[in-house]
């Protein structure tokens, strides 16, 4: 099984950089994702371990072995796409044997493995249906199938379930999942999709124009994120800026403009350091009224939405600045309503420190 | 509340479309009240983008009839429906400003330049786009295209907002937040607005109601929160949120009924008339299971051993074999501080009141069919 090794990989289209001294390690067998919104270079660095474009910079390596000048079918790597890119007028069958064929492989060993491969995409019933007769969902696993026959040990998805439905989308993310673990395969997949890249991922690489910001198992990107990009990418927050204030016994007390103070004990970080504040929607907690000041902030529900298992509520602050707390149906003593006075608290270890230099 | 408050604004009325043998629509019934945000969800090919277009008259029914204030619109065009459009795909004209862009239909309209300019502001600030109001559409992102089109529908002047895949085209952040964006533009005038979307998620955090479509019929009408607690069938209970079925016969029936699942299990489940004997399924959420470690005496709980354990965030997701081998997957707030690892043993809790009991359908595959 292969191992895939970026070192200091850099490609520029024109005056653009797409990708900036780019460093990764995939394991093998490992399912790994590159998650970041559009533009941040994934689909590029995708395309660079493919061998559909070289880099200007730096190497990238398998198993050990440089990969410059060595040409994409030569790689041994299957490919997914967002769009199915079937042969419409050629039926399942024909359509997953097509690779080995056109290469003159053994046509015997050729079915057995496409037997297999359709077995594995659930698809065993359905070798002469043309791609037109299939969901989108049996096209992508037809897709995969013929990327597996070809006898592919690492396999590059770019937005595979971008096109699907969403239920369909969840459904094949852990059929994807099973078919590349039973197969030893390694796996690097491409998404805009925080909850695809956690479902699916051993690890997750977050990119943010063209660079790294961040690799982990999804636990640890979501617990310890290091940057505010990462922890703004990963989920719905709250950000404040202000001055540490106090710094003793562990905790950071941050003071903000508009008067609000925070305790963080995630970190800490000298007085007269300017900083933002960040709590996840998930952290918060609403209350009725209190007359705390320390990690409480006072609010009129605003707005309240209804998510699967949870309820999300929109907080207009005194400030006028809005707070968005989720909190799980299964922990939820009430449900509040819109115009009611309400007020959120937090724990300490959930309020994030940043340096203000970082920013958005 | 009585009278013309309550006057649906536009209602359907035994509405069917048929392309050649193909039914797109059959014997729709449907109410819209005014100033409600109205969706309609399902999956691909289930005639929800069908009844959006009968409904703004780009789509002629084959039968049946659409009133719209109570009017019948049946042989009114389109543009005389005083109907917002707003699709998934902008139609920008990508040579105009945001201004142009917005003003066009009013100045096709012939409208004075005073009343133009004066609707148009006031859509663009309602939309939030004063400040790009000179830009070029290639300058902007896709969330204030977006808003460039629904600004266009409001300076018209339309009441009646008809919104297909209006999020489709927004990356997954964007999207999560636009939903409230575009809610509280639609309250915040007293607008009613009809969506169409294939994303349950996206439906129940936006709608005040949701009609649930499926091969050309609607099987069920609810608040998100009726659908989410009462789903009417095993399809509306699959398809909106995450739900498991258990195969299992009725043991006892009643305000709670006792039900036998495969290897002898018993669980005691929501309220059923069925005979004792009976087939049935039960399904239940995956967030409404309750991960515990040792078994509590006298609760609903069942043995089993996770055998998949997921972090997702907000929330761990678990599968759960149980002992008599069916598979159970698990939602858990993270916050509740509680983690299993692959292999754990693990008792499974369920709350009767929230294990819905559904008879024995036909054909339970096609019941669980996605499409």
């Amino acid at each position: 099984m292969p191992e895939i090794r970026l070192e200091g990989v850099t490609k520029r289209f024109g005056e653009v950089v797409a990708v900036r001294d780019l460093s990764l390690e995939i394991r093998d067998g490992e399912y790994f994702t590159l998650l970041g919104p559009i533009g941040s270079g994934k689909t590029t660095t995708l395309m660079l371990i493919a061998g559909l474009l070289e880099p200007d910079e730096g190497e990238i390596y398998f198993d050990g072995r440089p990969m410059r000048g060595v040409p994409p079918e030569d790689r041994r790597v299957g490919f997914v796409f967002e769009t199915f890119a079937l042969f419409p007028h050629y039926n399942v069958w024909e359509n997953v044997c097509y690779g080995p064929r056109v290469r003159g492989e053994d046509p015997e060993a050729t079915r057995k493995v496409a037997e297999e491969m359709l077995e594995m995409v659930l698809l065993e019933d359905r070798p002469d249906a043309l791609p037109d007769e299939l969901s989108g969902g049996m096209k992508q696993r037809v897709a995969l199938a013929r990327a597996l026959t070809s006898g592919a040990r690492i396999l590059l998805l770019d937005e595979p379930l971008g096109a699907l439905d969403a239920k369909i989308r969840t459904a094949l993310a852990h059929d994807l999942r099973r078919i590349v673990k039973d197969l030893g395969l390694t796996a690097i997949h491409v998404t805009n999709s925080v909850e695809e890249a956690m479902t699916i991922s051993d690890r997750i690489a977050v990119l943010h124009r063209g660079s790294v910001e961040q690799v982990g198992t999804p636990r640890e990107v979501y617990e310890n994120p290091r940057t505010l990009f990462v922890m703004d990418f990963m989920g719905d927050i709250n950000l404040f800026s202000g001055e540490v204030t106090r710094a003793d016994g562990g905790f950071t007390e941050v003071t903000t403009p508009e008067g609000f103070t925070f305790r963080s004990s995630r970190r800490t970080m000298s007085p007269g350091s300017e900083v933002h504040v960040v709590v996840r929607a998930e952290d918060a907690d609403i209350l009725p009224r209190t007359e705390e000041t320390v990690n409480n902030l006072h609010g009129i529900v605003k707005e309240k939405m209804f998510l699967l298992g949870f309820m999300e509520y929109l907080i207009e602050l005194e400030t006028k600045q809005e707070f968005i707390v989720e909190v799980p149906l299964m922990m939820s003593e009430r449900i509040w309503e819109v115009g009611e006075a309400v007020s959120i608290t937090f724990a300490p270890e959930k309020v994030y420190l940043f340096e203000k230099e970082e920013s958005l | 509340m009585g009278g013309s408050e309550e006057m649906p604004d536009v209602r359907l009325v035994n509405v069917t479309k048929r392309y050649g043998r193909v039914i797109a629509v059959e014997g729709l019934n449907l109410h819209v009240r005014d100033g409600e945000y109205f969706v309609l969800l399902g999956p691909s090919g289930c005639g929800k983008t069908t009844t959006l277009r009968i409904i703004a008259g780009l789509t002629k029914p084959d039968e049946g009839r659409v009133y719209i204030d109570g009017r019948d619109v049946s042989g009114i065009p389109p543009e005389d429906r005083n109907i917002g459009l707003v699709f998934q795909h902008f139609e920008i004209f990508p040579f105009m400003t945001v201004y142009e862009n917005v003003a066009y239909s009013l100045m096709i309209q012939g409208l004075d330049e005073e009343e133009i300019e004066r609707r148009v502001y006031q859509a663009l600030e309602v939309a939030g786009l004063n400040e790009v109001a000179d830009r070029y559409p290639e300058e902007l992102g896709a969330p204030e295209l977006q808003r460039c089109s629904i600004a266009r529908a409001l300076a018209k002047g339309s009441r009646l907002l008809l919104l297909d895949e209006p999020l489709g085209s927004l990356d997954p952040e964007t999207r999560e937040r636009f939903r409230f964006t575009l809610r509280s533009l639609v309250k915040g005038r007293g607008l009613t607005a009809i969506h169409v979307t294939h994303d349950q998620e996206e439906a129940m955090a936006i709608a005040d109601r949701i009609a649930v479509f499926r091969r050309g019929r609607v099987l069920q009408v609810g608040t998100p929160m009726e659908l989410y607690e009462r789903p009417a069938s095993i399809f509306v209970a699959n398809f909106v949120g995450e739900t498991n079925f258990l195969e299992g016969v009725i043991e006892r029936s009643g305000e709670r009924s006792l039900v036998r699942l495969r290897g002898d299990l018993l669980i005691e489940a929501g309220g059923s008339n069925l005979r004792a004997g009976s087939r049935v399924v039960i399904g239940v959420r995956r967030e409404n299971i309750l991960l515990e470690e040792g078994k509590a005496e006298g609760l609903n709980a069942l043995p089993g051993r996770v055998i998949r354990a997921a972090f997702l965030g907000k929330i761990i997701r678990y599968r759960v074999e149980l002992d008599n081998g069916d598979l159970v997957e698990v939602k858990q707030p993270t916050r509740l501080g509680r983690f299993f690892g692959e292999g754990e043993r693990v008792y499974l809790i369920f709350p009767a009141e929230k294990v819905l009991v559904y008879p024995y359908p036909e054909d339970l595959r096609y019941e669980l069919a996605l499409r």
